[in-house]
């Protein structure tokens, strides 16, 4: 039985820290906190089954791109159009600017699509038994999903010239303008990056979730507390994060009432921001 | 002449305004503006004059609120009694949100605070036998005045008006006391402040205590006046909606606080005539509003009379 | 020093102005009459997209009479906009047919946005706009948090929220129930559960807020009086796993299943349980029945699951084809028909009744009149008021079979 609760904890400590992939790329580009994640995550799972695969008819792998695409280019536009102009200006405004494209999201999508839930029949669905356990294969697919992007991910901020200019802008931005990178373009792109990982990984959790309107919200606030507690900004830390928190509060579930799993989760964030603020794997400063 | 008669002339318009409008729909969101208005004076001191971004309003807030409400249902104690402890706890609360904000800075705290307000709402939800659980607690006693009961709008008003106003020369004297030049100062740069001999940790939690302390007694005038709570209110929602009264009237400036919090409260229900959008063009004008004016509505007009 | 003190003039001379910018329509407003003719308007606009040839067809003349209601329209759990269309199309028959009392009837819908503050709000605006009687709100916590309100001002409400709370704990003459409470409900599908299915001990699944609440405590009453043991579990409305629930109900070795959420937690709960082996006999409450929410279950996840509901769309009577017809043409082919359409459908006839009745808009005679329904008949069964304010008292027990609730009994 703990087995079967590590099963789930693992999976659901893939989400999160994909969810805190997703934000740590901002943070680091702009230094900004994108608190409205949760909608985007949100926006990207209606679009591909509302969009792509009700309206248009779409094969799943190529509603995704199509949705991955669209996510992506709304990205785009929201970083030059509020983003960018944003980042130099007082954090409290950017981070109230960004809860409320959020909301504007959040509307816009209930009255596109109405406020009814929906799901997508048939895909990623069933599960696989490996002796006494049962394990959705959507959270194969979402542990699979994450692996890949976060290597992807790697390579590409190593190997690739955007991406090493991306890494530069991280640590540096008027360095990084010295040198001669653009620097709003790169900002574009990163949350561009961002924004097409929320749409995955909003996609990914159609099975296991549905979609409706406040589907993100409790793993977008775990997210956040998955990268804390790894480390703060850095890829590696999030998936650790993730993976503690997501294991930690199955079993929590299991020895409290279930429904104070979610107390226990955030009482140890606010432990490790005591004790180590820097997340179990960062550097002392 | 204007500049001397400002506060008496704002504290005059308060009074008579239900004079003018009675209506009890408007007269409701009146109350709900001014308990606002507390409240938003309170996270000033933190988020508007020291900078820390605090997002777990809704939590102090809920806190003070089923403190009041439990020790009158529970326990029969006075509503008096109950918003003296919802002030003690919000000691006790600013004292324990204080400390982690001089280890931790930005994002590290804002996230402390939203995991500190999420604590606070899923335990009122969930230790049923304690809170009442989801549903709430019925039946809270008005507050009492030389044996006169607090009940119509109207006199709830005119209460909570007067509490709003000491809150607001409390609030006053400490933005033009020692500890609010301290406040802005750590704001403004603070290793400067570090190097002048001040100990910053002592300012923060002063901070930090004075902001709990401020909604807890919001949120146990809130509790009395409206009889009826339950847990689903305190969302982080919420405590966003706090941070943009404060940002968008203006900060670190307590017209500023009472501007924005008239604003966040009224405006969604002014909009009412556009139906369904109308949660949208709120957030659309909230938007544009602090990507143009990002200093607060105050500050913009101030600039532009220059 | 100079420039400071005439910034600050102009500081006070604004906020002034901006509370008197407040203050303007507000005075305007609260004549009354204005803001009746901006909230027709809005609802002119509103109800031009579903009907077509209102105006003209019914004779009435003089005043309308406005109805108000309260939905969830933005905010969650979504279900105002079923509501809110059941309530219109309703609306538009009486109306066709000549509306109450010579008047034509106009619905006010005002969006409660399921929050304690906006849904005061919301009610605050209805009554001073002087609506002759509020329809909604859904939510158990949302009707508690307005009751007061409705009470001094002596207009009638009509919730669906479900809550044994309205009995035990309210005492208003002005509160009615247009849905079977939790009390018939869940006490039901528990006795379904322990006396057809032979549960010997029942695992009992329910969301942490006020509605599962609800049914969890009728349900272990009613089991406690029985001595069947029993092992409650719940789950918060933004779970997204709930593992660890569904093993300590597999531990307990339970072989009765009884499940009390809102629609939102029913694809994780479903999909948990068929995953992780807890197959014994299920009963849910009337989620399950919704027809967006069956749409995203699996086949095999839920079959031969029960559930009790006030309302199946594919009820062959009369009625209820009737109703899902005029329904569809109103609004379209493809649209899903739940019990939030049906359910508010009928209260807008119980509350045409009593004003027809009473003879007058007067909140305190039609109120009176809705104390003496007798014999309404509605889609959820037919209304009668007992001394509670409950309107209905039968409930409709169904067991899912391929996707599709099928009609088994109604239980009184």
């Amino acid at each position: 039985m703990v087995v079967q609760l590590l099963v789930s904890g693992i999976a659901m400590g893939f989400v999160y820290a994909l969810v805190s992939i997703e934000y740590t790329l901002i943070w680091n580009s702009m230094g900004l906190l994108n608190f409205g994640h949760e909608k985007i995550i949100m926006l990207g799972a209606y679009i591909y089954a509302g969009t792509m695969i009700m309206d248009m008819g779409m094969g799943y792998i190529s509603g995704i791109v199509g949705a991955v695409f669209l996510v992506a280019a709304l990205g785009v536009v929201v970083a030059v159009g509020i983003f960018i102009p944003l980042r130099n200006m007082n954090r409290l405004c950017a981070i109230m600017a960004t809860v409320m494209v959020g909301n504007i999201i959040n509307e816009a999508v209930r009255l596109f699509y109405g406020p009814e839930a929906m799901t997508v029949k048939g895909f990623m669905n069933g599960m696989i038994r490996v002796g006494g356990l049962a394990i959705a294969r959507a959270y194969i697919y979402i542990i699979g999903i994450s692996l890949t992007i976060v290597i992807l991910l790697e390579i590409f901020m190593k190997k690739t010239k955007t991406g090493k200019a991306m890494r530069c802008v991280a640590s540096n931005k008027t360095a990084a303008s010295l040198m001669g990178i653009d620097v709003r373009r790169n900002m574009a792109i990163t949350t561009a990056i961002s924004f097409a990982i929320c749409c995955i990984l909003g996609i990914a959790v159609i099975p296991v979730f549905s979609v409706s309107s406040t589907m993100a919200t409790m793993i977008s606030l775990k997210g956040f507390a998955a990268g804390v507690i790894g480390s703060f900004g850095s890829l590696p830390g999030a998936i650790v994060g993730g993976l503690i928190l997501g294991i930690m509060e199955n079993i929590a579930g299991m020895i409290f009432p279930s429904t104070f799993k979610d107390v226990v989760a955030f009482v140890f964030l606010i432990a490790v921001l005591l004790v180590k603020p820097t997340g179990l794997l960062g550097k002392k400063k | 002449m204007i500049k001397k008669l400002r506060y008496p002339l704002a504290v005059v318009f308060a009074f008579v305004l239900p004079l003018i409008v009675s209506n009890t729909y408007y007269v409701t969101m009146f109350c709900l503006t001014l308990i606002y208005m507390i409240i938003a004076f309170g996270l000033n001191f933190i988020t508007g004059m020291t900078g820390q971004m605090n997002l777990g309003t809704a939590g102090i807030f809920c806190l003070g609120a089923y403190t009041s409400a439990l020790l009158t249902t529970r326990l029969s104690l006075s509503p008096w009694i109950g918003m003296a402890a919802s002030a003690a706890v919000g000691f006790l609360i600013g004292v324990g949100l204080g400390y982690p904000s001089f280890r931790l800075e930005g994002v590290y705290l804002s996230l402390t605070t939203i995991a500190f307000g999420e604590v606070v709402r899923q335990l009122a939800n969930n230790m049923t036998s304690v809170t009442g659980g989801a549903q709430g607690v019925r039946n809270i006693p008005p507050f009492t005045v030389f044996g006169y009961e607090i009940v119509t709008k109207i006199q709830n008003y005119y209460f909570i008006l007067v509490f709003v106003i000491l809150f607001a020369f409390t609030a006053y004297r400490i933005i033009h006391s020692k500890w609010g030049r301290a406040f802005i100062a750590i704001r403004d740069n603070i290793e400067a402040v570090e190097t002048c001999g001040i100990n910053t940790a002592h300012i923060k939690i002063v901070a930090f205590t004075l902001a709990a302390v401020y909604g807890c007694v919001a949120g146990s005038l809130y509790a009395h006046y409206s009889a009826y709570i339950n847990a689903s209110s305190f969302t982080l929602n919420l405590s966003v909606s706090f941070v943009v009264m404060i940002l968008i009237g203006g900060m670190g400036n307590l017209w500023g606080c009472m501007l924005g919090a008239v604003i966040v409260s009224m405006l969604p229900e002014f909009l009412r005539f556009t139906g369904e959008y109308y949660q949208l063009t709120y957030s659309i004008l909230i938007l544009l509003c602090i990507v143009f004016m990002p200093g607060g509505i105050l500050t913009a007009l101030k600039r532009q009379q220059k | 020093m100079k420039k400071i003190s005439w910034t600050n003039i102009m500081l006070a001379g604004l906020l002034a102005a901006c509370m008197t910018a407040c203050g303007g329509p507000k005075q305007g407003m609260s004549g009354g009459k204005e803001t009746q003719v901006v909230g027709a308007k809005a609802e002119e606009a509103k109800t031009d997209e579903t009907k077509t040839k209102t105006d003209g067809q019914g004779e009435t003349s003089g005043e309308d009479i406005h109805i108000g209601v309260m939905a969830t329209l933005t905010g969650y759990p979504l279900n105002g906009e079923h509501m809110r269309n059941g309530v219109l199309l309703a609306i538009d028959e009486i109306n066709k047919n000549g509306g109450v009392l010579g008047q034509k009837l106009v619905a006010d819908v005002q969006d409660c946005s399921n929050t304690t503050d906006i849904g005061i709000n919301a009610i605050n605006k209805l009554v001073s706009e002087n609506v002759s009687g509020v329809i909604g709100p859904h939510y158990s916590t949302q009707g508690l948090a307005v009751e007061s309100i409705i009470n001094q001002a002596k207009i009638p409400m009509l919730v669906g929220g479900t809550s044994p709370k309205f009995v035990s704990d309210v005492d208003n003459d002005y509160l009615f129930r247009i849905r079977a409470s939790d009390t018939l409900q869940a006490s039901a599908a528990v006795s379904y559960l322990v006396d057809s299915c032979g549960a010997t001990k029942v695992a009992i699944l329910h969301g942490s807020d006020d509605f599962g609440t609800g049914g969890m405590q009728v349900a272990t009453s009613y089991l406690d009086d029985a001595g069947i043991p029993y092992c409650t579990q719940s789950f918060n409305n933004e779970d997204t796993d709930v593992t660890s629930q569904i093993l300590k109900c597999i531990n307990e070795n339970c072989d009765g299943v009884m499940i009390w959420a809102t629609e939102a937690a029913y694809p994780i709960v479903a999909r948990q349980m068929y995953e992780l082996g807890l197959a014994a006999p299920t009963i849910t409450n009337p989620s399950l029945a919704v027809d967006s929410c069956l749409a995203q279950l699996e086949e095999e996840w839920v079959e031969g699951w029960y559930c009790v509901t006030d309302f199946l769309s594919n009820n062959p009577t009369d009625k209820i084809q009737k109703f899902m017809k005029a329904y569809r043409e109103a609004y379209g082919e493809n649209e899903s028909i739940d019990l939030h359409c049906a359910a508010y459908y009928s209260a807008v006839y119980v509350l045409a009744d009593s004003i027809e009745r009473a003879g007058t808009t007067d909140g305190e005679a039609v109120a009176k009149a809705l104390w003496e329904t007798k014999d309404v008949e509605g889609l959820v069964g037919d209304f009668n008021c007992n001394a509670d304010g409950e309107m209905i008292h039968e409930i409709i027990l169904g067991q899912c079979k391929s996707l599709a609730i099928e009609y088994m009994d109604v239980i009184r």
